[in-house]
């Protein structure tokens, strides 16, 4: 222990506990009360008693959604979607920013402005629905995987981020009898695991949340992913009853606000356990010492 | 490490290299087939429903496969964002044979493009929907649904007879308790809202659930400010147009809202508050007095009774009567219906395609499709149809019939009311109705403008400008902001500056 317990030092442990405790608490207290939302029962919740403990116990939310003739389909269609999206993601990424990162390249500006031209102006809708749809894509999961592969902002920040790799270290490389391809798949890629940690937890976050692609560009439901199914399933707690149309004389005591917080936990634990394994890529930085003189 | 992780790297890109032509090859086409000795496949872009997800095991399609002779591939798209792909598909020019839940103005829309197929030219093959149209007598608002050359683009849904099943809903327990009558005018409202104030005067007696255009649906037929056609209704005598929201009726409207925020008988939140928010003022007694639809009291009650007390009772009223006369919210009787797109009539199952929109008009097609099937879900006695104890014996009939496929908004396109009625299987909604009918609550039907789209264009222009003007000052003046003789003025002024003339000429130059 370097610092002597003195009188002040102990008051501020003290001090910093309960501050951090307090932080800590605001974070996960809507985790909880949300958990707790969702085993509760409807009237409970609609009086405004439900705080940390669930009041009135059921698993009606969890039930209705698992009730859904595809949803453990969607599980799967969604991670497949995730992997092969965030592959082929993080493929492209690479290999479009590793040439534009190198300042010798003729033309580069250009392409960099083409690239950040996408940024700020789409395409829209329809026009891109045409597009896909003349190359024969839609209802395959290719529709939702290739169009969007490229972020932008990605392609920026791996740019920027190989173009911090010391020059000296691929001439080095070069030295060594390596070639460009070489370079970047054994030189390049290893020391930027930061950024590749950080992208690829982007991309799945992104590939798993996104049902807008998927309810465009496919048709079969039995290609819909999880995102889409559990939206809907929200959206209608709301319309359905709404008595659009038929009356919806349905005596369960299932609120939305119940049915909501379920789908928020089922939908975030997959990414939330994800999460960690990616952290701690974050946090290595490699490139320690790895120029000399 | 290094290794590792390039090997990885590999392993994916080569992984990705074998999978891309395999997956692109197990993708094969899915459109339609016609076989002379099997079914005919239909192809159907179908909203699907949140609370009642598409499932393609419903028995209901084996059932069409064995009667009406179709195999239906059904492409379900989540009902929230139904719209957006109804328009990119509809755009696109790849379309399924039957486009279900389309609306009155994208069917007027996207008929004058050409995209879609105008039915009328084919009556001759629909002959059950000609004698339902008849039966139902129903042209008049099916002429809204017509192009203005007179053609049908669109397969309707109709329903028999308009229901009562929005309404004004006061908790009956506390009336009883105070000694007050069920209010019959907007007066009288006045008055028991006071005093229901005066007994509870933390409550807000009156809410209203989402949106200042919910209690204008549902209240301004008896102000005479409803239904309308964005604000415009024609008028039969002057053989014009006129605009709603600058009448004296709506005047009053406002005013009579203003007093009743003003002296807090009404939720501060009245044209902000959310469904669940709405939900929990009235289920913690915080409000005593709403409009809303019949079917959702059902929960509201179970849920008053555990909060606030067993006598918790909210309950229907007749319609409140205003200025605009006794009348209730307007009941569209066409919701929506189905398209096919024009490319159809080139299609080899293009006779069978029509032979089996024919079959969902006639009583053999709708029993099937709102029924259910004979024997399991419902009986035949006496000539009358009743549900099995299978269907009323579950905690809802309407969840009963969907497990089997059956009274499916998408493909149903009759509701008869004795079947709707025992579906409802609310007494309040069925006595309601039948008063309904014979004291004429119901409001006439609103004639829409048929515009070509370049007047569509310049509709939209100046509506956008107007609404926004328009609801500005609607809440001004419910809210107090504006009130006062000039205000008004000012605000008749400036609607008719920023577009209210120019609609009505536009709109009854489109009548010519």
């Amino acid at each position: 222990m370097l610092y002597r317990k003195t009188k002040g030092y102990r008051v501020f442990m003290i001090f910093n506990f309960c501050l951090l405790s307090l932080v800590m608490l605001a974070i996960a207290f809507p985790f909880i009360h949300l958990i707790s939302i969702s085993f509760s029962e409807s009237a409970a919740i609609l009086g405004g008693r439900v705080v940390v403990w669930p009041i009135g116990f059921n698993i009606d939310a969890y039930l209705r959604i698992f009730d859904h003739p595809t949803i453990l389909q969607g599980f799967k269609n969604s991670i497949f979607q995730t992997l092969l999206g965030t592959s082929i993601g993080l493929f492209m990424t690479i290999i479009c920013a590793y040439p534009l990162s190198k300042t010798f390249l003729k033309g580069r500006k250009a392409f960099v402005l083409i690239v950040m031209f996408t940024m700020f102006f789409s395409g829209g809708l329809i026009p891109t629905y045409l597009v896909v749809k003349s190359v024969g894509l839609i209802d395959t999961i290719w529709a939702v995987v290739i169009p969007f592969c490229i972020t932008p902002y990605y392609l920026l920040l791996m740019m920027t981020f190989f173009q911090g790799i010391p020059e000296s270290l691929e001439e080095a490389a070069m030295v060594d009898g390596l070639n460009p391809m070489q370079i970047l798949f054994k030189i390049v890629i290893p020391l930027s695991k930061p950024v590749i940690a950080a992208i690829t937890m982007f991309l799945i976050v992104y590939y798993w949340n996104n049902w807008f692609n998927s309810m465009i560009y496919l048709n079969s439901s039995d290609m819909h992913p999880v995102m889409m199914i559990v939206r809907n399933i929200v959206a209608g707690a709301d319309l359905a009853s709404m008595g659009s149309g038929i009356g919806q004389n349905d005596l369960t005591t299932l609120s939305s606000a119940s049915l909501k917080a379920a789908v928020i936990m089922v939908t975030t634990i997959p990414v939330v356990c994800v999460f960690p394994f990616a952290q701690k890529h974050f946090a290595k930085g490699v490139m320690l010492g790895a120029v000399k003189g | 490490m290094n290794t590792k992780f390039r090997k990885g790297v590999m392993t994916t890109l080569a992984a990705l290299l074998v999978a891309l032509p395999i997956s692109a090859c197990s993708q094969s086409s899915k459109g339609p087939s016609s076989d002379p000795a099997g079914p005919t496949g239909l192809s159907m872009m179908y909203s699907d429903s949140s609370a009642y997800p598409f499932n393609k095991e419903w028995a209901l399609f084996k059932q069409l496969q064995a009667k009406g002779n179709v195999q239906i591939d059904v492409q379900a798209v989540p009902s929230p964002d139904y719209k957006n792909k109804l328009k990119i598909v509809l755009s696109s020019g790849t379309i399924p044979d039957l486009v279900t839940e389309v609306t009155q103005e994208i069917v007027l829309e996207f008929a004058q493009n050409g995209v879609l197929l105008p039915l009328s030219d084919y009556m001759d093959k629909l002959p059950n929907l000609e004698k339902k149209i008849k039966e139902y007598e129903i042209e008049a608002e099916l002429d809204n649904w017509r192009t203005k050359d007179g053609k049908l683009y669109v397969a309707p849904v109709m329903n028999e007879a308009a229901l009562y099943n929005t309404a004004p809903v006061i908790r009956m327990d506390l009336l009883k308790k105070y000694d007050l009558s069920v209010p019959e005018t907007m007066d009288e409202l006045y008055n028991v809202l006071k005093v229901l104030k005066e007994k509870d005067p933390s409550s807000f007696p009156m809410a209203n659930l989402v949106r200042a255009e919910n209690i204008r649906n549902l209240s301004g037929a008896a102000w005479g400010i409803d239904p309308s056609y964005n604000g415009f209704v024609y008028d039969e005598q002057q053989q014009s147009y006129t605009y709603l929201y600058t009448s004296d009726n709506y005047r009053q409207y406002v005013t009579f809202l203003n007093k009743l925020v003003s002296e807090k008988l009404a939720d501060p939140e009245l044209f902000t508050s959310s469904l669940d928010s709405w939900k929990q003022k009235m289920v913690t007694g915080k409000s005593v007095f709403t409009y809303t639809w019949i079917s959702e009291l059902a929960q509201l009650n179970a849920d008053g009774k555990k909060n606030v007390s067993p006598d918790f009772d909210l309950a229907p009223i007749p319609p409140i009567a205003g200025p605009g006369g006794k009348l209730a919210a307007s009941t569209q009787r066409i919701p929506h219906g189905i398209v096919i797109p024009a490319s159809a009539a080139n299609k080899p199952y293009f006779e069978d395609l029509l032979a089996f929109v024919n079959y969902l008009y006639s009583d053999e097609g709708n029993t099937i499709v709102t029924w259910g099937e004979e024997n399991d879900s419902f009986t035949v006695a006496d000539g009358k149809k009743q549900f099995t104890d299978k269907i009323t014996g579950a905690t809802s009939i309407q969840r009963a019939l969907w497990d089997s496929g059956a009274s499916n908004q998408n493909y149903t396109m009759l509701y008869t009311y004795d079947w709707f009625t025992k579906v409802l299987d609310n007494p309040l909604v069925t006595s309601l109705t039948e008063e309904a009918r014979t004291n004429h609550w119901f409001p006439a039907i609103v004639k829409v403008p048929k515009l070509t789209s370049d007047q569509k264009e310049e509709e939209n222009m100046m509506l956008t400008t107007l609404k926004d003007s328009y609801a500005k000052a609607h809440d001004g003046f419910v809210f107090g902001r504006l009130g006062n003789d000039a205000d008004w003025e000012n605000y008749v002024k400036d609607m008719e500056n920023k577009g209210v003339k120019k609609l009505i000429e536009l709109y009854n130059n489109s009548m010519k």
